[in-house]
């Protein structure tokens, strides 16, 4: 990963990653099934065509998203096995560095994390660790000799980010291995709370507040493609056409949390992380 | 910087402890209630005999406007007072502009989908702000202003300070530099509200470019050419980035619809807090089938809140239920409430008997697997 330098004043160059769920559900944007096309429905041939993709825009890292919710008892361990076998081969093909996304179903999201976490071979960055689960997957990835990367979650109130940060470190984590996630909307959302909680994050870091001295990481993607505005065509026709607007609704979501601060963004569509790298970070010297 | 009370009386002969304190020359009975005066911009700084001059300079450079406002019609642009808008709000939107050229073989086109381009957001209706033109016949300029779009010149332009888009970065670092001067330091060479000129039709790398501008800080952008869905997601964010954040941003308490929903649609009840409103209708609009989502008058409260503060009843969520036509066609009198209210079911099953109440998820989340529970049992 690239090194930030979080007391600039400017504008920062975000650091991009490329994300794709492992589960395609009826919810997923007909728009990114138009993109992606027929690879979604193996998972290892997604992973190589995302990095394809990943590679060939200049993406920073990875992202692989288990978003299957937590299934029926039953069927538990063929779902843990299956993400057991899918992550080992991932791990073969990932030539780039690499996240995991969990469910972020604090019970579940221990159990995913528990059977893969032996055969996680290299540093990699976990997501997301909330105030219900840090102490368990916290402890397990510790035990490994990698230094990896913990993205933890908070809901959009700074005195519990610092809380958690504070918790974390106390568990023998590295304040350099923490990144912050403050738990985004996407525009139209209630964007604006997590558009404060950044700068105030941001502002509280300048004044020398080591507990928030982390980068800030935001799931524009995801959140976007939540929202129907980027799946529905059920829309007059002054809300525009909907691959331009699920791509702006991306966008839009992603550029406005890096004029407030955000360092990390995760994208969904390749034409998003392209755009944003072109306006923020492939500026010529002046 | 604002000047608060605690800084003014420091300067006071009270606040320095000296001789003099709490002299009443002023007319107030303690120098502190005239310092609380003074950092309201009330009372006159003469009628104290002691104010060192110190003092007096920064309340003269405190009366100084930071950015002036200007009128465009019913458009107002400018007038912030504030860096961030968590500080106290932003006051006046960032004003979306279109240019139009007479000369030019599209005018007629655009001047059409500028005139059409209207939609709807949580019960308002937006637009295009403006039309800048230069050489627009009067008749179009009536067409526009018919439909409150505000149209205008260079004369105009003439108010405001132009920042040339260079990169992204270096604009926007330029624009935080003047907007830095003009609120902090109250320089008046910054005073002037500020617009930023976009060009060319690759509308996705606009996308990024603009929602930045918006944010950061440009009052006004002139965009040479006009899209829809670019229109839609920049109104979208300004409307998040400019609510006083004081006020909690509330959604109209009615009976909102999903998914065309017919009679056999699923129905959902909870407070008019937006993000509450926002979480549900996110879930109920990613869902296959159709489904009602009823909202109560609850001044905004989140749930928990408004069943602590009284604002969410059996009485008030039975009025919204009765007074709704398209609910009474529904086939399955159910009305699936927050989990977090499920103190309140009995008292609700009261208030509307031909209804079963159900008590739902405590998080919007689980809705679409509790949906899915419900339609396979």
């Amino acid at each position: 990963m690239k090194s930030f330098n979080l007391h600039s004043d400017t504008l920062l160059k975000p650091v991009l990653g490329l994300e794709f769920p492992l589960e395609i559900g009826d919810n997923y944007s007909p728009v990114l099934k138009k993109y992606w096309g027929n690879v979604l429905d193996e998972p290892c041939e997604f992973f190589s065509c995302v990095q394809k993709n990943a590679l060939e825009i200049g993406a920073d890292f990875i992202s692989v998203y288990f978003n299957l919710q937590e299934p029926d008892f039953a069927f538990k361990n063929t779902v843990l096995h299956k993400y057991k076998s899918i992550f080992a081969n991932i791990l073969k093909l990932c030539k780039m560095p690499l996240m995991i996304k969990l469910s972020s179903h604090v019970a579940w999201d221990c159990e995913i994390f528990d059977s893969i976490a032996d055969d996680i071979d290299r540093d990699i960055i976990i997501s997301p660790i909330q105030s219900a689960n840090y102490e368990k997957i916290l402890k397990r990835a510790l035990k490994s000799k990698f230094n990896h990367k913990f993205v933890l979650r908070t809901p959009i109130d700074i005195n519990l980010t610092k809380e958690l940060n504070i918790l974390s470190i106390d568990e023998g984590v590295n304040p350099q291995q923490i990144f912050i996630d403050p738990d985004m909307g996407c525009i139209g959302y209630g964007i604006d709370y997590g558009y404060s909680i950044i700068e105030r994050i941001c502002l509280a870091r300048r004044s020398g507040d080591k507990m928030l001295d982390m980068p800030i990481i935001v799931y524009a993607g995801e959140e976007a493609y939540k929202a129907k505005e980027t799946k529905s065509t059920d829309f007059a026709p002054s809300w525009g056409d909907l691959e331009q607007r699920a791509k702006m609704w991306e966008i839009s979501t992603a550029s406005s949390l890096v004029a407030a601060g955000a360092n990390i963004v995760v994208c969904w569509h390749p034409d998003a992380l392209k755009a944003l790298r072109k306006q923020f970070c492939e500026v010529l010297c002046h | 910087m604002s000047l608060g009370a605690m800084d003014i009386f420091k300067f006071l002969p009270a606040g320095k402890r000296e001789a003099n304190a709490n002299c009443k020359k002023c007319g107030c009975a303690t120098c502190m209630m005239f310092a609380i005066k003074l950092s309201k911009g009330q009372g006159d700084t003469q009628k104290c005999p002691f104010i060192p001059d110190e003092l007096r300079e920064k309340l003269e450079h405190n009366k100084k406007v930071q950015q002036k406002t200007l009128l465009l019609g019913d458009l107002k642009i400018g007038g912030e007072t504030v860096l961030y808008r968590h500080e106290k709000t932003f006051i006046n939107p960032c004003a979306l502009v279109v240019e139009l050229d007479y000369n030019n073989s599209d005018y007629a086109d655009k001047l059409k989908r500028i005139l059409d381009f209207e939609f709807e957001c949580i019960g308002n209706k937006y637009r295009v702000d403006a039309v800048y033109s230069n050489n627009i016949p009067d008749s179009d300029a009536k067409l526009l202003k018919g439909k409150g779009i505000e149209v205008f010149d260079d004369n105009f332009l003439k108010n405001m300070k132009q920042v040339e888009y260079s990169d992204l970065p270096s604009t926007v670092n330029e624009l935080v530099k003047i907007r830095t001067s003009a609120i902090v330091e109250r320089d008046e060479k910054y005073s002037d509200p500020v617009f930023v000129r976009l060009f060319g039709d690759d509308f996705v790398s606009l996308s990024a470019v603009a929602s930045a501008l918006v944010c950061k800080y440009s009052n006004m952008i002139i965009f040479e050419q006009f899209n829809e869905a670019l229109f839609v997601s920049l109104i979208t964010l300004r409307l998040n980035i400019f609510t006083d954040p004081q006020k909690p941003l509330q959604v109209e308490s009615k009976v909102y619809e999903f998914n065309n929903p017919d009679e056999n649609a699923f129905i959902f009840l909870t407070t008019n807090f937006a993000l509450s409103y926002f979480a549900v209708a996110n879930e109920l609009s990613s869902l296959k089938c159709g489904s009602y989502l009823v909202i109560t008058p609850s001044e905004g409260m989140s749930v928990l809140t408004a069943w602590s503060a009284q604002k969410i009843t059996a009485e008030i969520a039975a009025k919204v239920v009765n007074s709704s036509e398209v609910l009474q066609k529904v086939k399955v009198k159910r009305i699936i409430i927050p989990g977090l209210l499920s103190d309140l079911q009995e008292e609700l099953q009261l208030a509307l008997p031909e209804w079963e109440i159900m008590v739902g998820t405590t998080e919007a989340y689980k809705i679409p697997d509790f949906v899915k529970k419900l339609q396979s049992a």
